[in-house]
Protein backbone atom coordinates (compact mmCIF):
# COMPACT_ATOMS: atom_id res chain seq x y z
CA UNK A 1 0.00 0.00 0.00
CA UNK A 2 2.93 2.42 1.19
CA UNK A 3 4.10 1.81 -2.58
CA UNK A 4 1.14 2.29 -4.24
CA UNK A 5 0.96 5.73 -2.10
CA UNK A 6 4.68 6.49 -3.21
CA UNK A 7 3.56 6.10 -7.27
CA UNK A 8 0.49 7.88 -6.69
CA UNK A 9 3.21 11.28 -5.31
CA UNK A 10 5.21 10.85 -8.36
CA UNK A 11 2.43 10.63 -11.20
CA UNK A 12 -0.74 12.31 -9.95
CA UNK A 13 0.28 15.92 -10.71
CA UNK A 14 0.93 14.85 -14.29
CA UNK A 15 -2.00 12.86 -14.76
CA UNK A 16 -4.20 15.80 -13.66
CA UNK A 17 -2.37 18.02 -15.57
CA UNK A 18 -3.33 15.78 -18.37
CA UNK A 19 -6.59 15.75 -17.19
CA UNK A 20 -7.49 19.28 -16.45
CA UNK A 21 -6.51 20.32 -20.21
CA UNK A 22 -8.74 17.86 -21.37
CA UNK A 23 -11.88 18.69 -19.19
CA UNK A 24 -11.15 22.13 -18.27
CA UNK A 25 -12.82 21.65 -15.08
CA UNK A 26 -10.34 21.67 -11.63
CA UNK A 27 -12.62 19.91 -9.47
CA UNK A 28 -13.64 17.32 -11.88
CA UNK A 29 -10.12 16.66 -13.25
CA UNK A 30 -9.51 15.92 -9.39
CA UNK A 31 -12.02 13.74 -9.28
CA UNK A 32 -11.17 12.05 -12.64
CA UNK A 33 -7.48 11.72 -11.17
CA UNK A 34 -8.61 9.84 -8.18
CA UNK A 35 -10.67 7.37 -10.35
CA UNK A 36 -7.82 7.23 -12.93
CA UNK A 37 -5.80 5.90 -9.72
CA UNK A 38 -8.64 3.60 -8.17
CA UNK A 39 -8.53 1.79 -11.65
CA UNK A 40 -4.83 1.92 -11.70
CA UNK A 41 -4.94 -0.17 -8.36
CA UNK A 42 -7.64 -2.70 -9.56
CA UNK A 43 -5.92 -3.17 -12.96
CA UNK A 44 -2.09 -3.44 -11.84
CA UNK A 45 -1.67 -7.08 -12.12
CA UNK A 46 -3.07 -6.88 -16.11
CA UNK A 47 0.13 -4.08 -16.95
CA UNK A 48 1.93 -6.25 -19.01
CA UNK A 49 4.97 -3.75 -19.13
CA UNK A 50 4.82 -4.02 -22.92
CA UNK A 51 4.37 -0.41 -23.61
CA UNK A 52 5.77 2.47 -20.94
CA UNK A 53 4.15 2.33 -17.21
CA UNK A 54 3.42 6.56 -18.11
CA UNK A 55 2.02 5.90 -21.75
CA UNK A 56 -0.35 3.13 -19.92
CA UNK A 57 -1.66 5.68 -17.14
CA UNK A 58 -2.36 8.26 -19.86
CA UNK A 59 -3.97 6.01 -21.70
CA UNK A 60 -6.28 5.50 -18.82
CA UNK A 61 -6.56 9.02 -17.97
CA UNK A 62 -7.30 9.86 -21.47
CA UNK A 63 -9.96 7.38 -21.66
CA UNK A 64 -11.69 8.20 -17.97
CA UNK A 65 -11.74 12.26 -19.55
CA UNK A 66 -13.48 11.01 -22.68
CA UNK A 67 -15.73 9.38 -21.24
CA UNK A 68 -16.43 12.10 -18.23
CA UNK A 69 -16.82 14.90 -21.03
CA UNK A 70 -19.27 13.18 -23.18
CA UNK A 71 -21.40 13.16 -20.64
CA UNK A 72 -22.43 16.71 -21.69
CA UNK A 73 -19.56 19.47 -23.03
CA UNK A 74 -19.97 21.54 -25.79
CA UNK A 75 -18.43 21.38 -29.11
CA UNK A 76 -18.26 23.21 -31.48
CA UNK A 77 -18.42 21.67 -34.97
CA UNK A 78 -16.66 22.84 -38.37
CA UNK A 79 -17.88 22.46 -41.37
CA UNK A 80 -16.02 19.68 -43.24
CA UNK A 81 -15.67 21.84 -46.64
CA UNK A 82 -14.15 24.55 -44.45
CA UNK A 83 -11.43 22.21 -43.35
CA UNK A 84 -10.48 21.20 -46.45
CA UNK A 85 -10.27 24.45 -48.08
CA UNK A 86 -7.51 25.50 -45.60
CA UNK A 87 -4.06 23.99 -47.06
CA UNK A 88 -1.51 22.78 -44.57
CA UNK A 89 1.30 25.05 -45.07
CA UNK A 90 -1.51 27.78 -44.00
CA UNK A 91 -2.48 26.57 -40.79
CA UNK A 92 1.48 26.09 -40.70
CA UNK A 93 2.06 29.75 -41.25
CA UNK A 94 -0.57 30.75 -38.68
CA UNK A 95 -0.22 28.34 -35.53
CA UNK A 96 3.95 27.94 -35.46
CA UNK A 97 4.39 31.72 -35.64
CA UNK A 98 3.88 34.63 -33.89
CA UNK A 99 0.82 36.03 -35.49
CA UNK A 100 -1.50 38.66 -33.65
CA UNK A 101 -4.23 36.56 -34.21
CA UNK A 102 -2.98 33.79 -31.91
CA UNK A 103 -4.55 35.71 -29.29
CA UNK A 104 -7.64 33.96 -30.18
CA UNK A 105 -6.01 30.63 -29.29
CA UNK A 106 -7.17 30.16 -25.96
CA UNK A 107 -10.91 30.47 -27.55
CA UNK A 108 -10.17 28.03 -30.13
CA UNK A 109 -8.86 25.26 -27.88
CA UNK A 110 -12.12 26.11 -25.47
CA UNK A 111 -13.82 25.37 -28.60
CA UNK A 112 -12.49 21.96 -29.25
CA UNK A 113 -13.59 18.65 -28.20
CA UNK A 114 -12.07 16.83 -25.73
CA UNK A 115 -10.06 14.32 -28.08
CA UNK A 116 -8.88 16.74 -30.24
CA UNK A 117 -8.26 18.91 -27.12
CA UNK A 118 -6.26 15.60 -25.77
CA UNK A 119 -4.52 14.53 -28.60
CA UNK A 120 -2.99 18.56 -28.83
CA UNK A 121 -2.48 18.42 -25.36
CA UNK A 122 -0.55 15.00 -25.72
CA UNK A 123 1.36 16.27 -28.27
CA UNK A 124 2.13 19.52 -27.49
CA UNK A 125 1.92 19.95 -23.57
CA UNK A 126 3.47 16.50 -22.66
CA UNK A 127 5.64 16.56 -25.71
CA UNK A 128 5.36 12.43 -26.62
CA UNK A 129 6.13 11.22 -29.45
CA UNK A 130 3.45 10.59 -32.13
CA UNK A 131 3.90 6.37 -31.92
CA UNK A 132 3.40 7.12 -28.30
CA UNK A 133 0.17 9.34 -28.56
CA UNK A 134 -0.93 6.90 -31.09
CA UNK A 135 -0.43 4.06 -28.49
CA UNK A 136 -2.45 6.11 -25.72
CA UNK A 137 -5.43 6.70 -27.98
CA UNK A 138 -5.22 3.33 -29.23
CA UNK A 139 -5.22 4.08 -33.17
CA UNK A 140 -2.53 4.05 -35.51
CA UNK A 141 0.15 6.34 -35.68
CA UNK A 142 -0.71 7.32 -39.36
CA UNK A 143 -4.28 7.86 -38.02
CA UNK A 144 -2.96 10.03 -34.59
CA UNK A 145 -1.00 12.27 -37.51
CA UNK A 146 -3.67 12.82 -39.56
CA UNK A 147 -6.29 13.98 -36.22
CA UNK A 148 -3.53 15.99 -35.36
CA UNK A 149 -3.41 17.80 -38.86
CA UNK A 150 -7.10 17.78 -38.80
CA UNK A 151 -7.16 19.68 -35.19
CA UNK A 152 -4.71 21.98 -35.88
CA UNK A 153 -6.64 23.15 -39.30
CA UNK A 154 -9.77 23.55 -36.63
CA UNK A 155 -7.79 25.59 -34.61
CA UNK A 156 -7.42 27.67 -37.84
CA UNK A 157 -10.79 27.87 -38.55
CA UNK A 158 -12.10 28.96 -35.24
CA UNK A 159 -8.97 30.92 -34.79
CA UNK A 160 -10.23 32.80 -38.07
CA UNK A 161 -13.90 32.97 -36.89
CA UNK A 162 -13.45 34.54 -33.18
CA UNK A 163 -11.02 37.07 -35.16
CA UNK A 164 -13.43 38.15 -37.47
CA UNK A 165 -16.18 38.44 -34.81
CA UNK A 166 -13.62 40.83 -32.66
CA UNK A 167 -13.09 42.78 -35.89
CA UNK B 1 10.23 21.32 -31.33
CA UNK B 2 6.92 21.05 -29.50
CA UNK B 3 7.44 23.54 -26.86
CA UNK B 4 8.58 25.92 -29.35
CA UNK B 5 4.93 26.26 -30.63
CA UNK B 6 2.46 28.56 -29.69
CA UNK B 7 0.10 25.91 -29.12
CA UNK B 8 2.37 25.09 -26.00
CA UNK B 9 2.37 28.32 -24.63
CA UNK B 10 -1.42 28.59 -24.85
CA UNK B 11 -1.88 24.73 -23.07
CA UNK B 12 0.59 25.50 -20.79
CA UNK B 13 -1.32 28.62 -19.43
CA UNK B 14 -4.68 27.10 -19.59
CA UNK B 15 -3.33 25.22 -16.94
CA UNK B 16 -1.54 27.90 -15.13
CA UNK B 17 -2.71 27.89 -11.34
CA UNK B 18 -4.05 24.43 -11.13
CA UNK B 19 -3.22 22.21 -9.20
CA UNK B 20 -4.41 19.10 -6.99
CA UNK B 21 -5.57 19.96 -3.39
CA UNK B 22 -3.24 18.72 -0.46
CA UNK B 23 -5.33 16.03 0.54
CA UNK B 24 -5.59 14.45 -2.87
CA UNK B 25 -3.76 11.68 -2.56
CA UNK B 26 -5.37 11.10 1.33
CA UNK B 27 -8.75 11.50 -0.14
CA UNK B 28 -7.63 8.76 -3.35
CA UNK B 29 -5.61 6.66 -0.32
CA UNK B 30 -9.00 5.79 1.94
CA UNK B 31 -11.25 5.14 -1.27
CA UNK B 32 -8.37 2.63 -2.55
CA UNK B 33 -8.61 1.13 1.18
CA UNK B 34 -12.22 1.04 0.94
CA UNK B 35 -11.75 -0.96 -2.07
CA UNK B 36 -9.48 -3.49 -1.09
CA UNK B 37 -11.52 -4.07 1.91
CA UNK B 38 -14.37 -4.71 0.02
CA UNK B 39 -12.34 -7.24 -2.29
CA UNK B 40 -10.91 -8.52 0.79
CA UNK B 41 -14.55 -9.48 2.11
CA UNK B 42 -15.49 -11.16 -1.40
CA UNK B 43 -12.96 -13.27 -1.20
CA UNK B 44 -13.76 -14.43 2.20
CA UNK B 45 -16.99 -14.52 1.33
CA UNK B 46 -15.74 -16.91 -1.78
CA UNK B 47 -13.72 -18.68 0.32
CA UNK B 48 -16.83 -20.19 2.96
CA UNK B 49 -18.55 -20.62 -0.32
CA UNK B 50 -15.63 -23.08 -1.61
CA UNK B 51 -15.24 -24.53 1.88
CA UNK B 52 -19.07 -25.30 2.37
CA UNK B 53 -19.78 -26.83 -1.39
CA UNK B 54 -16.29 -29.02 -1.00
CA UNK B 55 -17.58 -30.09 2.22
CA UNK B 56 -21.21 -30.98 1.08
CA UNK B 57 -19.70 -32.90 -1.76
CA UNK B 58 -17.61 -34.91 0.67
CA UNK B 59 -20.04 -35.69 3.45
CA UNK B 60 -22.41 -36.47 0.14
CA UNK B 61 -19.45 -39.04 -1.37
CA UNK B 62 -18.80 -40.34 2.19
CA UNK B 63 -22.69 -41.11 2.72
CA UNK B 64 -23.31 -42.58 -0.82
CA UNK B 65 -20.25 -44.80 -1.74
CA UNK B 66 -18.87 -45.16 1.75
CA UNK B 67 -22.16 -45.63 3.74
CA UNK B 68 -21.93 -49.44 4.50
CA UNK B 69 -18.45 -49.44 5.09
CA UNK B 70 -19.13 -46.11 7.84
CA UNK B 71 -22.11 -47.80 9.46
CA UNK B 72 -19.64 -51.31 9.72
CA UNK B 73 -17.31 -49.38 11.64
CA UNK B 74 -19.76 -47.71 14.01
CA UNK B 75 -20.85 -50.71 15.13
CA UNK B 76 -17.47 -52.44 15.52
CA UNK B 77 -16.69 -49.40 17.81
CA UNK B 78 -19.28 -49.61 19.55
CA UNK B 79 -19.19 -53.36 20.54
CA UNK B 80 -15.07 -52.80 21.26
CA UNK B 81 -16.32 -49.83 23.71
CA UNK B 82 -18.32 -52.55 25.71
CA UNK B 83 -15.14 -53.63 27.63
CA UNK B 84 -12.41 -50.84 29.03
CA UNK B 85 -10.17 -52.18 27.39
CA UNK B 86 -11.35 -51.71 24.01
CA UNK B 87 -12.88 -48.45 25.40
CA UNK B 88 -8.77 -47.11 25.74
CA UNK B 89 -7.54 -48.45 22.78
CA UNK B 90 -10.76 -46.56 20.43
CA UNK B 91 -9.46 -43.59 22.83
CA UNK B 92 -5.69 -44.22 21.73
CA UNK B 93 -6.64 -44.45 18.22
CA UNK B 94 -8.60 -41.32 18.24
CA UNK B 95 -6.71 -38.50 20.04
CA UNK B 96 -3.60 -38.19 17.60
CA UNK B 97 -6.31 -38.50 14.77
CA UNK B 98 -8.17 -35.19 16.61
CA UNK B 99 -4.36 -33.78 17.09
CA UNK B 100 -3.48 -33.95 13.31
CA UNK B 101 -6.93 -32.54 12.61
CA UNK B 102 -6.70 -29.68 14.58
CA UNK B 103 -2.71 -29.24 13.57
CA UNK B 104 -4.22 -29.09 10.23
CA UNK B 105 -7.16 -26.82 10.87
CA UNK B 106 -4.64 -24.74 11.97
CA UNK B 107 -2.13 -24.55 9.21
CA UNK B 108 -4.79 -23.72 6.92
CA UNK B 109 -6.21 -20.71 9.14
CA UNK B 110 -2.74 -19.21 9.08
CA UNK B 111 -2.63 -19.57 5.40
CA UNK B 112 -5.67 -17.94 4.64
CA UNK B 113 -5.06 -15.33 6.90
CA UNK B 114 -1.55 -14.53 5.67
CA UNK B 115 -3.14 -14.25 2.28
CA UNK B 116 -6.30 -12.52 2.97
CA UNK B 117 -4.36 -9.64 4.97
CA UNK B 118 -2.39 -9.34 1.32
CA UNK B 119 1.04 -10.18 3.38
Amino acid sequence: MDSFRTLMDSYSQRVFALVVRIVDNEADAEEITQDVFLKVYKNLARFDGRSMFSSWLYRIAYNESISHTRKGRREVAVEESLLRAVSDSTVDALLDSGDARLAALPEALDRLGAEERAIITLYYMEGLPMKEVADIMRISESNAKVRLMRTRKKLYVLITQITKRYE
Amino acid sequence: MNRQSPLYDALQSRGAGKSLSPDFIDGAMSRINAVDRRRRRMRLLWAAVGLCAGSAAVIAFLVLCCGDIIAGFIRDTAESMSDAAGAWQIVAMMLPALVLLLAADAFIRRIYLKRLSGI
